[in-house]
């Protein structure tokens, strides 16, 4: 997958995770910036994310993430793209 | 066989747990110090021993926003800790919203200012979250400067309570704590053997433990281990009694079914601790697990 098919298909899923389609997301869209992405919240995405690209991150990696395209990087990296 | 007088310093993963152990209260004197307090930070810990001792005045607002229990009051006759048999520790977060002074339980200020700001309205509970989230908890002065003015204009009411948000909001402050420097702190004042308890902020499907934010658990460890301390992980615990039959639904908590099996594991981790064992102490999972 290229890394423009990653950010897509995140995006989706964060849309989903979240349930708001109409979500704004970008590389630089923190969890801050979306109004219920707490810690909780986080970790109930990072499970959705494994399931959807079919990876699994090592456990400081579920918590790394500082923004959406840090999310992107690690998949992109994972899945070889 | 005389109880252990023990001191226990954490959240709900421990304190719930020693709870509903009815042999807890059998073995340990775990009450002898107050009754059991939701503690966080290493900060919470310390002002905890400071309202034992008398030391520190504790206004009422300050005393519920610190949690700390109705039935809780100095208790001169055991605050030299000289009858400590135990402590167990268990800090659950490395940061502390500091107001006059004190550190804030973070549930209860959330509460405290959002409901004073009418936080059932969508666009007050976005503010709320930018001010917290963003800008208490990730640092974010301009985010919490900027929020916290919106969210006073909301605030105009002439009750306690709200007087109480409003100087919360305009002073409010995040402040990182230092591991290692408090759990020394804690040792120079309890004088006797210490363990610490891992806390797992989520644990994975599969059940993989997940510490937040990322390097807490490290620093934790790091700081057990500088100071020899022993240390406890439940995570083979709640993995092996199956982390969906020992977590409720959204995973913070134990199950009423598994509280006990984990205050069964915390009993034999304080008597490892205070027969002076150290490392990292792991015990098996429970024989069975749920139905």
């Amino acid at each position: 997958m290229t890394r423009d098919e990653i950010s897509a298909k995140l995006f989706d899923l964060i849309r989903d995770v979240f349930d708001d389609d109409g979500l704004e997301l970008s590389d630089a869209t923190t969890a801050e910036d979306v109004d219920d992405w707490d810690s909780t919240n986080h970790v109930r995405l990072m499970v959705a994310v494994e399931a959807e690209f079919g990876v699994r991150f090592e456990t400081d990696e579920i918590t790394r993430p500082q923004n959406v395209g840090e999310i992107v990087d690690m998949l992109q990296e994972k899945l070889g793209g | 066989m005389k109880r252990l007088n023990t001191l226990v310093l954490g959240g709900c993963l421990v304190n719930r747990p020693m709870d509903a152990t009815a042999r807890a209260n059998e073995v340990l004197d775990y009450r002898r110090y107050g009754p059991l307090q939701l503690l966080h930070s290493f900060t919470q810990m310390f002002q905890r021993i400071q309202f034992i001792r008398g030391e520190r005045e504790f206004p009422d607002e300050i005393r519920r926003l610190c949690r700390f229990p109705r039935d809780l009051g100095p208790l001169p006759e055991v605050a030299d800790f000289r009858d400590l048999d135990v402590a167990i520790v268990e800090p659950t977060t490395p940061v502390d919203l500091m107001f006059r002074g004190f550190s804030l339980n973070r549930q209860a200020v959330q509460r405290f200012v959002g409901a004073a700001a009418g936080e059932g309205n969508k666009a007050v509970a976005a503010l709320l979250t930018r001010w917290f989230r963003k800008g208490l908890i990730g640092f974010d002065e301009e985010a919490r400067a900027d929020a916290a003015s919106k969210l006073l204009k909301l605030i105009s009411g002439s009750r306690a309570r709200d007087k109480i948000a409003r100087e919360l909001l305009e002073e409010t402050r995040s402040v990182k704590c230092d591991q290692l420097g408090g759990l020394q702190g804690l040792h120079d004042i309890l004088r006797c053997p210490m363990g610490l308890v891992l806390y797992n902020f989520r644990y994975m499907p599969d059940g993989r433990a997940i510490s937040w934010p990322a390097g807490f658990r490290e620093d934790t460890i790091a700081a057990a281990k500088s100071l020899d301390l022993a240390v406890y992980d439940p995570t083979s615990l709640v993995v092996g009694y199956g982390a969906d039959a020992a977590l409720v639904p959204g995973g913070g908590h134990y199950t009423e079914a598994f509280k006990p099996i984990m205050g069964e594991a915390l009993l034999e981790f304080i008597q490892a601790v205070h027969a002076q064992r150290s490392g990292l102490v792991s015990f098996e999972p429970a024989p069975a697990a749920a139905d």
